[in-house]
């Protein structure tokens, strides 16, 4: 998903966004990675408090939020050149539809 | 297909390339969860072993843990007023004391930032998020607190045993009994995972006594730990007259997961099920369940029942 050089570049490009970016880049996600990724990171749940929120297996919570932060990652890694240009964020609607359950 | 094992005995053969590469896939999917401190002691220290050796892991372990932190620092969404004291007051009187941020700052207030239509819309979703997640979370604590309480004051008044038939339901209406189906396929097609010496091994990575089943024609073959659902689990492997049986042991979070086993478990009742060729048997014990599954008939299996041995 990432290469090398990106990955360990990726620390400090994360540090410096603003939170409008961040959350440009998690709607670029598919959504039920989102959901996994914020009700863990943002709202504070464990992984199990997840499964039952959701109704899915804690298997898929560990699965959603590992495959999100990689996407998430890539996404921020995408786009970061274009914050740094001022550059319009264009954002496509959330494409829900194509995450795994 | 090949089997690959989180850990290999310290006597195995070493590994080719192409397990190597299939070993680091399958705990490389674990990273996040590592990094979140949701594994098991000893699943994380077998990720603590293959990072030591491993540039990309631990590279991705630095994305998964600044990504985290990061997010970290984005507040609560909002959520009503009266939304905030409906889920606070569900809290209560399920005696949780959440682990959340957002339970234990009361659901803070609106963030400053209003401006954009992204941000305006990621709140909504919050608010409405909120509003299914304390509901359902309450709702499953009650109905699992209910459950064990009801389960663990029969155990400690003497009136817990068993007494009726046991629950019959299709494996796969309990998510618990479909794991394990799926898991003793998987093990009983090839060789055994563990030894039975590795007992001690095992008693010390679960957090729940282990104690092998005690019947006379029962012979206990191996033992290994597993994880079900994300949930340590440790199973022993029986000899019964020349078929293989499995006890699967697990924690009382997973046991209690599956409304059908609440149910079953609170009128006193053990589980069974049967698929094909093998049967299972859920019962409750204490800190733990149990499951037994072999290809057995179900009234076989209830031969094994630590009811049917005596105190």
């Amino acid at each position: 998903m990432l290469s090398n050089d990106d990955e360990g570049l990726f620390a400090e490009v994360v540090a410096r966004i603003d939170s409008e970016q961040l959350h440009a880049a998690l709607a670029r996600i598919p959504q039920d990675f989102a959901v996994a990724i914020e009700l863990h990171d943002i709202d504070g749940f464990k992984y199990h408090e997840i499964a039952d929120i959701v109704g899915v297996p804690l298997g898929t919570v560990m699965s959603r939020i590992s495959r999100g932060r990689r996407l998430l990652a890539a996404s921020i890694l995408a786009h970061r050149k274009a914050w740094a240009l001022g550059t319009p964020d264009t954002r496509p609607a959330r494409y829900g539809t194509r995450g795994p359950s | 297909m090949r089997n690959i094992h989180l850990h290999t005995a310290p006597d195995a053969l070493p590994e080719d390339a192409e397990t190597r590469e299939a070993r680091h896939e399958l705990l490389a999917s674990l990273l996040a969860a590592y990094a979140d401190g949701e594994l098991p002691p000893e699943t994380a220290s077998q990720i603590d072993a293959h990072a030591a050796g491993c540039v990309r892991c631990r590279r991705a372990l630095d994305v998964h843990r600044a990504l985290r932190d990061r997010l970290g620092r984005e507040p609560v969404p909002a959520a009503t007023a009266s939304l905030r004291e409906r889920i606070a007051t569900g809290v209560r009187l399920a005696g949780v004391s959440g682990s959340a941020r957002m339970l234990a700052s009361g659901f803070a207030t609106s963030p400053a930032n209003d401006s954009g239509a992204l941000v305006h819309r990621l709140r909504a979703t919050g608010a409405w998020r909120m509003a299914v997640a304390g509901l359902l979370l309450v709702a499953t604590i009650l109905a699992t607190v209910q459950a064990t309480v009801a389960w663990r004051a029969s155990a400690r008044t003497g009136s817990g045993a068993q007494e009726a038939s046991p629950y019959s339901v299709t494996p796969q209406s309990v998510p618990l009994f479909a794991l394990v189906l799926s898991d003793y396929r998987r093990v009983t097609a090839s060789d055994l995972p563990g030894r039975a010496r590795d007992l001690g091994a095992v008693r010390a990575a679960v957090p729940f006594a282990v104690t092998p089943l005690s019947h006379p024609e029962l012979r206990l073959l191996a033992t290994w730990t597993t994880t079900l659902a994300g949930e340590p689990a440790a199973v022993l492997a029986y000899r019964w007259n020349d078929r293989v049986v499995l006890q699967y042991l697990v924690t009382e979070g997973l046991l209690f997961q599956s409304a059908d086993v609440r149910s079953a478990l609170a009128q006193r009742r053990d589980l069974d099920a049967r698929d094909g060729a093998q049967s299972l048997l859920l019962w409750a014990q204490p800190e733990s369940g149990s499951v037994l599954v072999g290809d057995l008939g179900p009234g076989e299996l209830a031969a094994l029942h630590p009811r049917a041995a005596g105190p």
